[in-house]
């Protein structure tokens, strides 16, 4: 545990930690082993309580599920089911063997970041990510108020929802979590970029007005020292990756399976003419995802950025142009890409794939709907 | 050359039982004592006409197995909806198919099979040449483990459904066996393209962790050259990087081993001025020669006894030799993939087309078994819903390892680039920047990618392509079903009215307005919405 790291983040992580979603401990703690035997302990503890909440809403005859046609209650079991696969992978990955790569992670970031100074200075720097998780937790806080307050609630709304609502819960923080690990790497992109423009200037200062013997030299080991970094930073990218590989995928899906059947009763309860406002609530889902993807673009765009700052570079000598060649090969070698499981890349263009398909399904299933309820009635 | 040759062994002499085996169910035709004495696949004409023979068994057995449940079939196409027969019909085959271009894609492959593992044994030979290892002895495992899962998954499948599903009151009933067959071999086909996939993608790795080693080794090497035991990083030192560190690294031991002279004070008091080549080069080939072989994913042998680091690295032109060789080893073995990628692409297209349509049809004929209709006596294992996650699970397992490993391979090619680069900026030196440079851009140049007869690449994001189109029309066909359910419910409620309203008509003797009851009737009837 040979990392520090700032105070915001301590105090994030120390919250993730509660929910088991943070399976290392922090550094500076007491007894580290001890700690991740415990947390370890509270994972399981936390799996089995989802566990069993979802196999009791899956089998009980109760009224859990929606029960009055057949497709509607396959469409509710397949929320808790995704769900449950969502909690088993995030848990899941707070084993030792995954557990390893998280912690490699936060090796590379607390080696090579030196903390900010004050308070405030952290918080600038982290605003992105502070205003994101807020902002959606306080949504999500407000929408379940004024659904309580509104709705008038029935037995099955109660169930549905006090057995429901803690995966959503649960979901969307794991959702966070991705949102810092992502803030972190994407800051670290930034940093480059910047320094590389700081080359960028001395070397085109340099040119018209004043340089010094040995410049090149500097200049050529200041690009190596940035390679060292960009190499940094794609292993970061990659135990980003191997840390989280299957939640992002069951995260995301999860998110994906909810919208696209809430979307489906919508249409049905306003069809139906049913007293129920509950797919207010699918507000803060459908910002999830594309406060996600819009986060690994970022990142992601980062890189053809540090790619044009490095062949801005002015050279003069062969061995500064070989080192900035090699830098740029380098860069295709190691592009940073962000992807679940090499399934698909976590950018913008799946946003509109996704409401492509959100959109056909909903036309396929208010297609299907007067045939059943037809049948059912 | 000749010293090494028997080091290495043959990757073939792991695949004794899976050979066995595909010789006796005819997947492969080659012989079977030059396998077992020399280890080499060789054609041989009694193999291709017992294999022959095999597929006309097969096809013929497969047939009367056809035959003898197509009467249940009969009913289905009287009393169901077309939908499910002709989906049924269209699929009766295509296990067959299937079968048929494995065994005949083995045929036609069975010089080019023995060539493969040859140029493999050859890449083995080089490898050792450059002192890295790849232990085979993992794979006799993964084949055993893998002809286990598959022995289990088909058993559990047959035995399941001959005994919830087939009468086996009759004596027929035991051809039912029959149709475990063309999964059977196919996946024992698919085991062999499996493994040597999986030997690539070791020999890939193989070739990383010699490079990565390298780098290892060099980070120690400086740090041990500063002197500074507290410094993780020798990099952030710009004194240590502006001197040529193989002259300073080989005096430095030479003292070391000499006299036990502090290495810092000595670094302290001299510097720049210990530049004595000849010796050098002297004490490094020395060096060399009593270096042996390192075991693989072993980075160094004892780094603890081994007090004084050597760094390959910090000798550019003997680390060129040794990245070029390394690189051409590379070239190799994407070119064998290529070539092994060649010899199944038509086996791995008809599997992946298989798998696409029996995991819709499978999903599509359990939930008609829900709904209580009949469905194609082939696809009985759909009335139990518990056989059909077995039968989804093995189809579909087949498909996505063979895509994940596919993939992965490709991964383990192109971290090869990754790993260099790594060799490169360690080193930091001229010299080795030019070499890393036109390596690399030649690595770019030569990536290996899977591919099924290139209509699609077998990599993780056909996965995502797949399940939306399963998705996709598993929906449209269930719609057909309900429609198709709907409209023949209408037609019967609508005749057995037509009695009663007939009837009505008759004995009230109100013809027209009776007629218009009957109309009135009929639309409400024809039209199935809700209300």
């Amino acid at each position: 545990m040979g990392y520090h790291i700032d105070r915001v983040l301590r105090l994030h992580l120390r919250f993730y930690q509660l929910l088991g979603l943070h399976g290392l401990p922090l550094p500076g703690d007491a007894h580290p082993s001890r700690k991740a035997w415990l947390l370890q302990f509270w994972a399981g503890c936390l799996l089995t309580g989802f566990s069993t909440i979802a196999f009791v809403c899956l089998t009980s005859d109760d009224d859990y599920l929606y029960h009055d046609d057949a497709f509607s209650c396959f469409n509710d079991g397949m929320k808790y089911g995704f769900a449950e696969m969502a909690v088993l992978s995030i848990y899941g990955e707070t084993l030792p063997g995954q557990r390893y790569h998280l912690a490699r992670f936060w090796q590379l970031y607390g080696a090579r970041t030196p903390p900010a100074g004050t308070l405030r200075q952290q918080l600038v720097q982290h605003r992105r990510y502070l205003i994101q998780l807020y902002g959606l937790v306080f949504l999500e806080l407000v929408l379940l108020c004024l659904f309580v307050s509104v709705q008038d609630i029935s037995h099955h709304i109660l169930l549905f929802w006090s057995t429901f609502q803690p995966f959503v819960f649960l979901v969307h923080l794991r959702n966070t979590q991705f949102l810092l690990h992502l803030e972190l790497l994407r800051q670290q992109l930034v940093q480059l970029e910047c320094e590389l423009g700081l080359l960028v200037e001395y070397s085109s200062f340099a040119s018209v007005a004043a340089s010094f013997a040995g410049f090149e030299d500097y200049l050529r080991r200041r690009v190596r020292e940035k390679q060292l970094m960009y190499e940094r930073i794609y292993e970061l990218c990659i135990s980003f990756s191997r840390a989280f590989s299957y939640s992002v995928l069951t995260v995301l899906l999860m998110i994906y399976i909810r919208i696209t059947v809430d979307c489906y009763f919508l249409y049905y309860t306003i069809y139906m003419s049913i007293d129920n406002i509950d797919y207010y609530m699918l507000m803060p889902a459908v910002m999830q995802i594309p406060a996600f993807l819009y986060a690994s673009q970022s990142c992601m765009q980062m890189v053809p950025r540090i790619a044009y700052q490095l062949h801005n570079i002015l050279t003069t000598s062969s061995a500064l142009s070989l080192q900035i060649q090699n830098f740029s090969l380098q860069i295709l070698h190691e592009p940073v890409r962000i992807d679940c499981l090499g399934i698909i890349v976590l950018d913008n263009h799946l946003l509109t794939r996704i409401a492509c398909a959100v959109c056909t399904y909903i036309i396929f299933t208010v297609q299907l709907m007067p045939k059943l309820s037809g049948s059912s009635i | 050359m000749s010293q090494v040759t028997p080091m290495v062994q043959p990757l073939l002499l792991q695949f004794q039982q899976l050979f066995f085996l595909s010789k006796v169910v005819g997947v492969l035709p080659q012989d079977l004592t030059k396998f077992r004495h020399k280890n080499v696949l060789e054609k041989s004409r009694n193999g291709m006409i017992y294999m022959l023979g095999m597929l006309a068994l097969y096809v013929g057995l497969y047939n009367l197995l056809i035959y003898s449940f197509s009467e249940e079939d009969r009913t289905l196409k009287a009393t169901q909806s077309t939908l499910t027969f002709v989906i049924g019909l269209f699929l009766t085959y295509i296990g067959l198919i299937m079968m048929a271009t494995d065994q005949v894609t083995a045929l036609f492959n069975q010089g080019k099979l023995g060539e493969l593992y040859e140029r493999i044994r050859v890449v083995d030979e080089r490898l050792y040449r450059e002192q890295c290892l790849v232990n085979n002895s993992c794979i006799a495992k993964r084949i055993r483990i893998m002809l286990v899962m598959t022995i289990i998954f088909e058993l559990f499948i047959l035995l399941t459904t001959y005994i919830e599903l087939v009468d086996y009151t009759q004596w027929l009933s035991l051809l039912w066996m029959v149709s475990a067959i063309p999964t059977f071999i196919n996946t024992l086909d698919k085991i062999w393209f499996a493994v040597s996939l999986f030997a690539l993608k070791e020999r890939f790795e193989a070739i990383n962790a010699t490079l990565e080693d390298l780098v290892t080794e060099h980070e120690k090497f400086q740090t041990w050259l500063t002197g500074d035991a507290d410094a993780p990083e020798p990099h952030t030192a710009d004194s240590s990087e502006t001197q040529p560190p193989q002259y300073d690294s080989n005096l430095e031991y030479l003292y070391k081993e000499l006299g036990g002279i502090d290495i810092g004070s000595l670094r302290g008091s001299g510097g720049k001025n210990n530049k004595v080549a000849p010796i050098a080069h002297s004490l490094n080939s020395f060096g060399e020669s009593i270096q042996t072989p390192r075991k693989p994913h072993q980075p160094n042998p004892n780094p603890m006894m081994n007090m004084a680091h050597e760094s390959e690295l910090s000798n550019a032109t003997k680390v060129e030799e040794k990245l070029n060789n390394l690189c051409q080893v590379h070239d190799e073995i994407c070119e064998i993939g290529k070539a092994m990628n060649g010899l199944w692409s038509y086996p791995i297209l008809s599997l992946m087309a298989y798998g696409f349509l029996i995991f819709t049809a499978q999903l599509y004929f359990l939930y008609c078994a829900t709904r209580a209709q009949s469905i194609p006596s082939l696809f009985r294992s759909a009335k139990n819903p518990f056989i059909t996650v077995i039968v989804l699970v093995y189809t579909s397992g087949k498909c996505i390892y063979l895509i994940y490993l596919s993939w992965k391979t490709s991964l383990a090619s192109k971290r090869t680039g990754i790993s260099l680069h790594k060799c490169g900026v360690v080193a930091d030196d001229n010299l080795l920047y030019e070499i890393v440079n036109h390596l690399s851009l030649k690595l770019l140049n030569h990536s290996v990618d899977f591919s099924a007869c290139g209509f699609f690449t077998l990599d993780m994001e056909t996965l995502y392509g797949v399940s939306g189109g399963i998705t996709s029309y598993l929906i449209i066909l269930i719609q057909f079903n309900l429609a198709a359910q709907q409209a023949k419910d209408a037609i019967q409620s609508f005749n057995s009215f037509n009695d009663t309203a007939g009837l009505v008509g008759a004995a009230t003797e109100f013809g027209n307005e009776s007629s218009t009851l009957y109309d009135l009737v009929t639309t409400t009837m024809m039209t199935p919405s809700n209300y």
